[in-house]
């Protein structure tokens, strides 16, 4: 075994962000996935490695964050000599990565983050961008080294390492989170942006929508079609709790 | 105020980088529109103008997210026009109801900019297959090159997607103002309507069980605090 050091963990890092630069309908990752793991396959493979590299030109798809975990069981079983098996477990695993990753990252994290960083911004818009740049990009830059670390780790049976873990019920527990800022978010851009009309019937629309037995889209949709409707008769008609501050 | 070659050449340049980072090369959130039109409103002097702009689209695409090979509607094009449109001048001279009518005026860039994208993705197609033809060439390293030209694809489509958009909506937009007297002011009841699709975002699968009562008592200090009372 030749072992794997910082500056290989630090390429494969750089180069996972590049995952999807030649995303594509018919191969969508594919030629990423190649991409990322070029040096290392180069590096550990003989006089064969055109066979290797031609395995790894394939179809794939997947969170491009959890791709990570991929990239490691990859790295450690391309490195054993097990080439069948790398691309077995990348291709068994790339599925419930991405709906896994989707939930978690774009689903649950993201809007959470942003949520925060609009909070900031209405305060201080530098602040509010700077907290949306650090938050998004430390928990991924962490996520991506972690997981191919824990990929390489488990390589060998790569599902032992999310049989502990709920990551469906991780993104639960972050989208209850986000209710709280949201809720701050969108107080404060109704009363500084809306008129006392528009506003008032804002306020009325949780409490008869929690009791409408949570119709959420349509009823919002309405709602919000008959307020603009007023916002734009009231302003018409000049009435003082329709005009714009 | 700078003029109209200026502002759309520094669109395309901005777009262009900020295109490729959105999919092609690392996710590193500058894209989103309230980072993207801040910087480019700094970029153009109205840093503060410009994060209005970006905290109207965050909130209308806060559910917009790319699962698996959807590829979504992604506000980049609309939050950097807007603040193009409030830096050249062609909104006249009314306050803040300028924020919410750019914003407005730009929404329907959101269709060039997927088209870009979408462009983009199949202009790909082959790239894998040429990355297989030179494996057996005997030339892998080159196929490394394919994907770094996939890159830089990203950035050429979107660069002169946005520059095309940008001169249509400037010419589009100073027409309709001008025949449309006091469009302006109608234009500011629409400030309201992030508000509802930021909460039908929220609302529609993220609301379970406490979450509700969390919100609710959010909402409640948020409309406090923006009306003065607790600030």
């Amino acid at each position: 075994m030749i072992g794997i050091g910082i500056r290989e963990r630090i390429l494969f890092l750089v180069r996972s962000l590049s995952i999807q630069g030649s995303w594509s309908y018919r191969h969508m990752q594919g030629l990423g996935y190649f991409f990322v793991l070029y040096p290392w396959l180069r590096r550990i493979t003989g006089d064969d490695f055109h066979k290797v590299f031609k395995r790894h030109l394939t179809y794939f798809n997947t969170h491009p964050i959890m791709a990570s975990y991929l990239f490691g069981v990859s790295a450690r079983l391309d490195e054993e000599g097990d080439h069948e098996g790398s691309v077995r477990a990348k291709n068994t695993l790339m599925g419930p990565m991405g709906a896994a990753g989707d939930s978690l990252f774009w689903g649950s994290l993201r809007p959470l983050v942003t949520v925060s960083g609009l909070c900031v911004a209405l305060f201080n818009p530098l602040a509010g961008v700077f907290t949306l740049l650090f938050l998004h990009n430390a928990i991924q830059l962490f996520a991506r080294w972690f997981l191919f670390d824990k990929g390489f780790e488990n390589a060998a049976d790569p599902l032992s390492c999310f049989a502990d873990h709920d990551i469906l019920g991780y993104s639960r527990k972050i989208r209850s989170a986000i209710a709280p800022p949201a809720g701050f978010l969108l107080g404060m851009v109704a009363v500084r942006t809306g008129t006392p009309g528009t506003v008032l019937l804002l306020f009325c629309v949780p409490l008869s929508l929690y009791l409408m037995g949570r119709k959420t889209l349509t009823v919002w949709a309405v709602v919000a079609f008959i307020s603009l409707i007023l916002g734009v008769l009231g302003l018409r008609m000049e009435l003082p709790w329709f005009l714009p501050r | 105020m700078s003029s109209l070659p200026v502002l759309l050449f520094s669109t395309a340049l901005v777009g262009g980088l900020l295109g490729v980072e959105r999919t092609a090369f690392g996710q590193f959130s500058l894209s989103r529109p309230l980072v993207a039109s801040f910087l480019f409103g700094a970029l153009t002097g109205r840093p503060a103008e410009g994060a209005m702009v970006g905290i109207i689209f965050e909130l209308l695409y806060i559910r917009s997210i790319p699962a698996g090979s959807y590829v979504p509607y992604h506000p980049l094009y609309p939050a950097l026009l807007s603040v193009m449109l409030l830096a050249s001048g062609v909104l006249g001279d009314h306050g803040w109801m300028r924020i919410p009518a750019a914003a407005l005026l730009a929404l329907p860039a959101i269709l060039p900019d997927r088209l870009a994208e979408i462009i983009w993705r199949r202009s790909n197609e082959r790239a894998i297959i040429r990355s297989v033809a030179l494996c057996r060439m005997g030339k892998p390293g080159q196929a490394r090159t394919v994907h770094m030209v996939g890159i830089s694809r990203a950035f050429l489509f979107h660069a002169i997607s946005i520059t095309l958009s940008g001169g249509i909506l400037y010419f589009l937009s100073s027409r309709v103002l001008a025949a449309v007297p006091g469009a302006l002011g109608y234009f500011s009841v629409l400030g309201i309507a992030p508000f509802f699709v930021g909460l039908a975002g929220v609302s529609a699968n993220r609301l379970r069980g406490f979450g509700w009562i969390g919100f609710v008592l959010g909402l409640l200090a948020g409309a406090l605090v923006g009306s003065g009372v607790l600030a």
